[in-house]
């Protein structure tokens, strides 16, 4: 019965009990006063004396609560209830801190649901562990493959149960209304079966028609296209209908109809490299297996086919792996500026609750009094940071979605299984174990900060809150020091002299599909050049493959007439018309332009590298049979963002060179938006599947080009102006609550002569050695982080603005502090 | 049911006066402290910190049981009553009180 009574009392009664207890205290209470009244004593004496007589009401009101059989449980809960009593005390420090916790958490579960996404999740397919890619490696660089050596790899390598691939196409949906451009995947080999991605209607591509089959699967996000039965046009071809594919059969691209690839191309020149190898491993085979067994088949291509194969080597990774490569680096700069955030926003939150642990001092000294043990402080310590980073945790929920939004928009286009992240279990899982750490790290800084004895100077107690300053700081230095790197690399990329002109210029870009002839595409070229530059306004039109800076085109090792080997190195195989070069004010350094086809241009980078500077007349090849002259020599301009210097290259005129994707230079008084609509119009005659993606000024088209780098600096600098603020905001708080601890202790120095200047450089040297302290700490963090990458007028410009930051934040509160009337301080208890 | 026998002489004394004390009729927690003190004749004087403590667990192990009522002077007042559970417990309680007073007596006149 006692059992049952004290865990209804326990679970439902804990309110009636101390109301109950309330009651009856105050009943005795009176009674006793009138006795002591009746007595003679005054109202006041009488009251008094029953009071004490009966103790401590709340402590009274406490044991009530203790007769309960879960004393432990109603203790925490108890504990609880004081936490958050104590922090909505303060709600100024309860809405910051978890506002801060927010934005740290949450930027974190973001990063981490998309670390997540790419890194540690395998990838959504069934044995997905056995999916590899084979690397093609020529002249020491990973190149792409083509659908002969496919073939090859698929019929020789015994270790690999399937082999495919598959490749992108713009193309042009035929439609009664007008044509619709869609994304096509093409494939080669049985790629279905080889990701095992489940056909969720209809049937897959059958062995028959991986050859040029005219047969369609349109993907799930896109089944309205057409119905399965239905036959579809895209550009010249008709193709039926055959079913639909779930949506990870195309890797989180955007492509609405995946289709075999067509034969023209399955039967393309084995020099050829678009393509990635992809695998799946048989049971059992090894990676190290399968890659010795496609190394020894690599050999015998490379006997049997000297021309395109001698001296290709391969490597055969996870497929996982290979697929976020490129994702790497700027995922490991997102993360870590996460993390250095997480760092920062943590230390501050720790300084600010070691502060506010030293006020509450007297607090807990009376707790102790009362016979709380030192092990209930501690707990109470816990249980209040707890219940901090429970807020913050949940906020950071509400934050987190949002988040991930934003890094989904600026990094989704270059890295699409992005798009799939979600805030899940496994991110709240993440968020969880981040918070309990935290938790622990809080508690830990109270207890330590408020079990210190006393300490008149305040001595100790300092020290804890500088190395919580100091480390707070030398990270924020790191983050600072990485953006102001990133502003120069980037300043560096796209405004320092690039060596070309952006003003006045126009670009406009069609796109062919890759299977167009060759005289097709030389004729389109022609029309387009002509139609162009015969339009009112334009004053002259050029063609190029790939603008400055953007990257993509074709690269391969040249024969140089006079020596017997291959350049070692790949080189730019450019496609440029002789105008272009006049229209981009990229100067002829030497020679001229070419005036047949059989000469070309190099760069000033390839005639120094591998002609001596001496380049006019001398012949280079890409196969060993065709030569070209050199003309000229034009100057050097970098050719992808992702170079820090211009590589060698060869320009080839535009008639003979056959690439689908054409960029043209237009000089022209009209204003883009008007040019667009007539030239989208105008390609839809000369070609129509052509991928016109319209009329932009250069500059926006450049800016275009390295908006990956640009949003990488954004996220950074972000990123760092958020870290000083924290810190700023950190050394003011614990700066100031210093100041308020100490106003005392000024009120007496002032009253004993002491200058408030001397006040003030007191507090603004100890901000000082803070950030002398915090600079050594931080460079020397930078050095061994980023020693390559952060050059030292980046970590200079970091430290004076952290150094001015902290100084800033030290001044006002000494200020005040210099203020303080010492009278009124002296009178305080 | 639990009956134990507590060698705590303080806190089973004060159990051990309630239930004699309230073996004479129903009376509120003011009224038992000051007819123990009374009965004493002011020799004891209960702690009234822990007076109420010890009703409310006496009353968990149901062996009290209390209501709210008025006072003759018309004021409400929490009255508490022994039940039989009660009546059983004040039995034990006393003959565990008797054993231990006769074992320290014997122990004191030894000496």
């Amino acid at each position: 019965m006692g059992f049952f009574n004290r865990l209804k009392t326990t679970l439902f009664a804990q309110d009636e009990v101390r109301r109950r207890a309330e009651e009856e205290a105050e009943f005795h209470l009176e009674m006793r006063a009138e006795e002591y009244r009746k007595q003679g004593m005054s109202e006041a004496e009488a009251r008094q004396k029953a009071r004490l007589g009966y103790g401590n009401v709340l402590s009274q009101q406490e044991q009530a609560g203790d007769t309960d059989m879960l004393a432990g449980l109603e203790g925490t809960m108890r504990d609880v209830k004081v936490g958050y009593r104590r922090l909505r005390r303060s709600p100024l420090f309860l809405v910051s801190a978890v506002l801060l916790l927010a934005v740290g958490l949450g930027v974190n579960a973001a990063v981490f649901s998309v670390l997540d996404t790419l890194f540690l999740r395998s990838l959504p397919f069934p044995g997905a562990d056995r999916l590899v890619v084979l690397k093609e490696i020529r002249q020491n660089r990973t190149s792409n493959s083509n659908p002969q050596r496919i073939a090859d790899w698929r019929a020789r390598v015994t270790g690999f149960e399937v082999v495919a691939s598959s490749f992108g196409e713009a193309m042009q949906l035929r439609e009664r209304e007008g044509n619709r451009p869609v994304n096509v995947m093409r494939v080669v080999g049985d790629w279905i079966a080889l990701l095992g991605a489940p056909v969720v209607e209809g049937r897959r591509f059958e062995a028959s028609e991986f050859r040029g089959g005219k047969v369609a699967m349109l993907t799930a996000k896109s089944r309205d296209l057409a119905r399965v039965g239905d036959t579809i046009r895209l550009g010249d071809s008709s193709y039926q209908v055959i079913g639909v594919l779930d949506n990870s059969a195309v890797l989180g691209e955007d492509v609405q109809v995946v289709t075999p690839i067509g034969e023209g191309l399955l039967d393309g020149p084995r020099k050829a490299g678009y393509l990635q190898v992809v695998a799946r491993l048989k049971p059992g085979v090894t990676l190290a297996s399968a890659e010795a067994e496609a190394l020894s088949v690599a050999e015998q291509l490379g006997r049997e086919y000297p021309d395109t194969d001698r001296g290709t080597t391969v490597r055969v990774v996870p497929a996982q792996q290979a697929w976020t490569e490129e994702a790497r680096e700027p995922a490991l700069y997102i993360q870590g500026a996460a993390a250095l955030l997480l760092l920062i926003t943590l230390v501050n939150l720790a300084g600010l609750l070691a502060a506010r642990a030293l006020e509450r001092k007297k607090e807990d000294t009376v707790r102790l009094f009362l016979g709380a043990g030192r092990w209930h402080l501690i707990r109470l310590h816990l249980v209040e940071s707890a219940l901090l980073v429970g807020f913050g945790c949940g906020a950071a929920m509400l934050l987190a979605p949002w988040a991930l939004a934003l890094l989904q928009t600026n990094y989704g286009d270059d890295f699409a299984p992005i798009k799939t992240a979600v805030i899940d279990l496994r991110v709240f899982g993440f968020l969880i174990l981040t918070g309990v750490l935290s938790t622990l790290l809080f508690a830990s800084v109270m207890a330590w900060q408020s079990s210190r004895e006393k300490d008149v100077r305040g001595q100790s107690q300092f020290q804890l809150r500088n190395l919580l300053i100091v480390s707070e700081a030398a990270l924020g230095l790191v983050l600072l020091a990485a953006s102001f790197q990133l502003v120069r690399d980037f300043n560096n990329l796209r405004f320092a002299p690039l060596g070309f002109k952006e003003q006045g210029l126009l670009s406009a870009r069609a796109y062919l599909s890759w299977s167009t002839d060759n005289e097709v595409l030389s004729a389109a070229i022609q029309r387009g050049l002509e139609q162009t530059s015969a339009l009112p306004g334009v004053s002259a039109v050029a063609i190029v493959d790939r603008l400055p800076l953007e990257g993509g085109s074709q690269d391969s090792p040249v024969f140089i007439q006079g020596q017997h080997e291959k350049t070692p190195e790949t080189v730019g195989i450019r496609m440029a018309s002789n105008n272009y070069f006049a229209l981009m004010g990229i100067p002829v350094l030497a020679g001229q332009l070419p005036t047949d086809d059989s000469s070309v241009l190099v760069n000033e980078t390839f005639a120094k590298r591998y002609l001596e500077n001496n380049a006019i007349g001398r012949s280079v090849s890409t196969d060993g049979k065709t030569w070209k002259r050199v003309a000229g020599v034009v100057a050097s301009v970098r050719y992808s963002s992702k170079d820090a210097n211009p590589r060698p290259e060869v320009f080839y005129s535009e008639r003979t060179q056959s690439w689908p994707m054409l960029t043209f230079v237009i000089q022209s008084s009209q204003p883009a938006a008007a040019l667009s609509p007539i030239l989208r119009k105008l390609w839809s005659e000369i070609n129509a599947d052509a991928d016109f993606k319209g009329v932009t000024s250069m500059e926006n088209r450049i800016d275009e080009i390295v908006v990956q780098p640009r949003r990488q600096r954004d996220v950074v600098v972000i990123f760092g102006v958020v870290a000083l603020l924290l810190v700023v905001a950190g050394v003011y708080g614990i700066m100031a609550s210093d100041m308020q601890r100490r106003r005392r202790e000024m009120g007496i120095r002032i009253a004993i002569g002491a200058s408030r200047n001397h006040i003030i450089g007191s507090a603004l040297s100890r901000a000082g050695w803070l950030s002398l302290a915090a600079s050594t700490i931080g460079a020397v963090l930078i050095l061994v982080l980023l020693q390559k990458w952060v050059e030292p007028l980046s970590i200079a410009s970091g430290i004076a603005a952290i150094c001015t930051g902290m100084l800033l934040a030290g001044f006002i509160p000494a200020w005040r502090g210099s203020r303080a009337d010492p009278m009124l301080a002296l009178r305080q208890d | 049911m639990s009956t134990k026998t507590r060698n705590d002489a303080l806190s089973g004394s004060l159990t051990l006066l309630v239930l004699k004390t309230l073996a004479l009729g129903e009376m509120h927690g003011y009224a038992i402290a000051s007819r123990i003190q009374q009965m004493s004749s002011d020799l004891l004087r209960v702690e009234e910190g822990s007076l109420y403590p010890a009703l409310h667990r006496m009353e968990q192990d149901g062996w009290i049981s209390s209501h709210w009522g008025l006072t003759e002077s018309n004021r409400r007042a929490r009255f508490y009553t022994l039940t039989k559970t009660g009546q059983q417990q004040l039995e034990q309680e006393l003959e565990s009180w008797r054993r231990i007073t006769r074992g320290v007596s014997l122990v004191l006149e030894a000496v």
